[in-house]
């Protein structure tokens, strides 16, 4: 075996995995150890229930939970949630207490876009001991809120949990 | 393909040279910069992260992708054929079109890479990257188990 026949470096994983559909990205875990840490450390993740491969509707909830709290301890750069009519709650907590990600480098690269596609009755978004860069506060709500008017979105939470900050932020709108 | 612009040199770290038309070659950014700041009377760029065997395709690539009057169709069949080659060989250009900074030829490769992904068993997948399972019985059963909605 030639040398080159090694594993793909994270990165291309990482570029990989973040053109699969969720579900498929997360059955490359099971490829070798690589790729599992690939899998839990990727930065993007989409959601689409408009695929029906990937998703039965009945199921799509619950691949969202299970997927999150699988990845709750990462720094997630990216989460995309595209047309969940269903969808009620939006929950992001991390767990993993940021241990990994303490230097200033790796401060920014947490949670930097959400997009929220055709979410009519989503209701709330919650965000739990996410490491934030400290600009990034009132952008994240901008984000949110731009995404769709016309989903009444009634609260979104942010817990700081970084070294700079550590505050609650709770905006309503309406 | 009769123009008489310059020939640029691009040598690579095993010393194969590979001469390309500078129209051809001024489209890669990096090689632009290069051009910009070699003497003219050089005009030999040195690769020194790609080999002559690799750069061979990459080169292929260009040519077919800059030729005149190329239908799409054409290079629907010419990527399709470029692209047969093992998982090794596809990471060896991926990592060439990123050195030279090529999206485009990146982009194909990622894809390629998605391809060979999609819709395959583990096995298969494992087979066709060369990926070696290094998980004990134990270690495996228990990603199986916490991925399982993955599975199902």
């Amino acid at each position: 075996m030639d040398k080159t026949s090694a594993e793909l470096p994270t990165e291309i994983l990482h570029q990989i995995l973040s053109l699969l559909p969720t579900k498929t990205a997360a059955r490359t875990a099971l490829l070798s150890k690589s790729w599992l840490k690939a899998c839990s450390t990727k930065p993007h993740l989409c959601f689409d229930i408009s695929d029906p491969i990937e998703y039965r509707a009945h199921e799509f909830l619950r691949i969202v939970d299970n997927t999150l709290e699988s990845i709750f301890c990462c720094p997630i750069v990216e989460v995309e949630i595209v047309d969940a009519p269903k969808l009620l709650s939006f929950e992001y907590v991390n767990r993993g207490d940021s241990v990994p990600y303490l230097s200033s480098d790796n401060l920014h690269i947490c949670l930097r876009i959400i997009e929220i596609g055709t979410c009519q009755n989503l209701r709330r978004v919650e965000f739990v001991k996410v490491t934030m860069h400290s600009e990034m506060d009132s952008s994240l709500i901008g984000v949110i809120a731009i995404c769709d008017s016309s989903f009444f979105l009634a609260s979104i939470y942010i817990v700081c949990n970084t070294k700079q900050r550590n505050a609650n932020l709770c905006s309503d709108l309406n | 393909m009769m123009s008489l612009g310059k020939l640029i040199t691009l040598k690579t770290n095993d010393n194969e040279e590979f001469k390309l038309d500078k129209t051809v070659a001024v489209k890669l950014e990096i090689i632009k910069n290069i051009v910009q700041d070699v003497d003219c009377t050089s005009n030999v760029i040195p690769l020194p992260n790609i080999d002559g065997k690799t750069m061979t395709k990459v080169v292929k690539y260009w040519k077919k992708h800059s030729e005149e009057g190329v239908t799409e169709v054409q290079l629907k069949n010419f990527d399709q054929d470029f692209l047969k080659m093992s998982h090794s060989e596809l990471h060896d250009v991926h990592l060439a079109a990123k050195y030279l900074d090529d999206n485009q030829l990146k982009e194909v490769i990622i894809q390629e890479f998605l391809d060979r992904i999609k819709g395959k068993p583990i096995e298969e997948i494992r087979e066709v990257f060369g990926i070696v399972n290094d998980y004990t019985p134990e270690e495996e059963e228990e990603v199986r188990r916490e991925n399982a909605w993955a599975f199902e």
